[in-house]
């Protein structure tokens, strides 16, 4: 099996699309890595899985667990950057604080992991980024501008470090999601969430497996040639 | 902290290591005064890019220091700490002191 030994980091696992994702790649034959602030919980045995306590916007933290991981596993393939906070209100009701958290787990988090992850996919010339932007961004919601804002540098980014990251033969590349029904969106108003579905080509709201197929195009070994692309769902 | 005369041992296997992913005629002649980036030296910015995240994960592995060569500091100081490699020694001697 091709997939059998190959190691994916998975950030946010403990719950959400991190979780889902967590169980997808373990039934497909990866050996995962999971890192999320809280424990887990994931009930499984199987010996594939690890969960590291992480916060993904503290440098050392990350330097330090990378290494780990590594070390662990002997190498490291696939890094889908997962975790994600949201906090949705007017610009002009929004404390500066929540802007720097925001930035700190959504950007700095999503960077620093795949700066680290990097240096060693790098040893074995072959590595593959996703991260998790928002369909946000193009939408241009009211009321998620810092969100989306966040959101749009995870976008920028990718593209711009998957050409700094070619001559390693490292992929990164962006999968921007529809509202899925997670804890993230929990307190947004059901008028609202009807409202963007409204503005999508496929009216509906997202699922788990819509997010883990876009997924999974770009981490297959066919999809060496595919990079700096941001696919959004939903037909935005 | 290491000595300078062990941190030009690990910057030297580095060089080593990138050596063999440049072609034989492209090489960096391991001497004194050898001039690593800049004008007059065959790296180009991947080639620094590959140099440096060998020598911290080297540095790490090997004598167990954590240091992140990359800072902004690097870049402001007015004589480059890449230039050849006793100043990249010094540089990184000079990490840990600042701490
Ligand atoms: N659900 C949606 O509608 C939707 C739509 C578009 C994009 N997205 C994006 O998809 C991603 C996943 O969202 P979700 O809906 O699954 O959210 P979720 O259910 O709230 O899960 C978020 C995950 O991120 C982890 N996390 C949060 N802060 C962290 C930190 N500082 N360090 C490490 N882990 C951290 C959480 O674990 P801990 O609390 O244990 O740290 C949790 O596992 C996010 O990037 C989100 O922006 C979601």
């Amino acid at each position: 099996m091709k997939n059998k030994n190959k190691v994916v980091v998975i950030t946010g696992d403990s719950k959400g699309i991190g979780r889902y994702l967590t169980e997808y790649y373990l039934k497909k034959g990866f050996v995962v890595a999971g890192c999320s602030r809280l424990e887990s919980g994931l009930n499984t045995k199987s010996r594939s899985y690890s969960h590291f306590r992480l916060d993904v916007s503290q440098e050392d933290q990350v330097v330090k667990t990378v290494r780990s991981i590594f070390h662990r596993f002997k190498g490291i393939d696939i890094l889908i950057n997962c975790a994600g906070i949201a906090s949705l209100n007017h610009a002009l009701l929004t404390p500066a604080e929540t802007v720097d958290r925001i930035f700190a787990v959504n950007f700095k988090g999503t960077f620093l992991m795949s700066r680290e992850c990097s240096k060693f996919m790098k040893i074995n010339r072959c590595g593959r980024i996703v991260n998790i932007s928002s369909v946000a961004v193009p939408l241009k919601i009211e009321g998620e501008a810092i969100y989306a804002a966040s959101k749009s540098a995870v976008a920028t980014f990718s593209e711009i470090f998957a050409k700094e990251v070619a001559p390693f033969n490292i992929t990164c590349n962006c999968v921007g999601p529809t509202p899925i029904e997670t804890d993230l969106i929990k307190n947004v108003p059901v008028e609202k969430i009807d409202r963007i579905i409204n503005s999508l080509s496929l009216k509906r709201m997202g699922k788990f497996i819509d997010v883990a197929n876009a997924i999974d195009f770009f981490v297959k070994d066919e999809s060496g040639y595919v990079t700096g692309q941001t696919i959004y769902l939903g037909g935005v | 902290m290491l000595s300078k005369d062990e941190i030009k041992k690990i910057v030297i296997k580095s060089i080593q290591e990138i050596n063999l992913l440049l072609e034989k005629n492209k090489r960096l002649k391991i001497e004194k005064n050898m001039c690593l980036y800049g004008p007059g030296s065959n790296l180009d910015s991947i080639g620094l890019v590959n140099l440096l995240v060998d020598l911290e994960q080297r540095l790490y592995n090997e004598a167990g220091v954590s240091v992140s060569i990359m800072d902004s500091k690097a870049f402001s100081l007015k004589n480059s700490p890449f230039r050849n490699l006793d100043s990249l020694v010094n540089f990184i001697a000079n990490i840990g002191k600042d701490k």
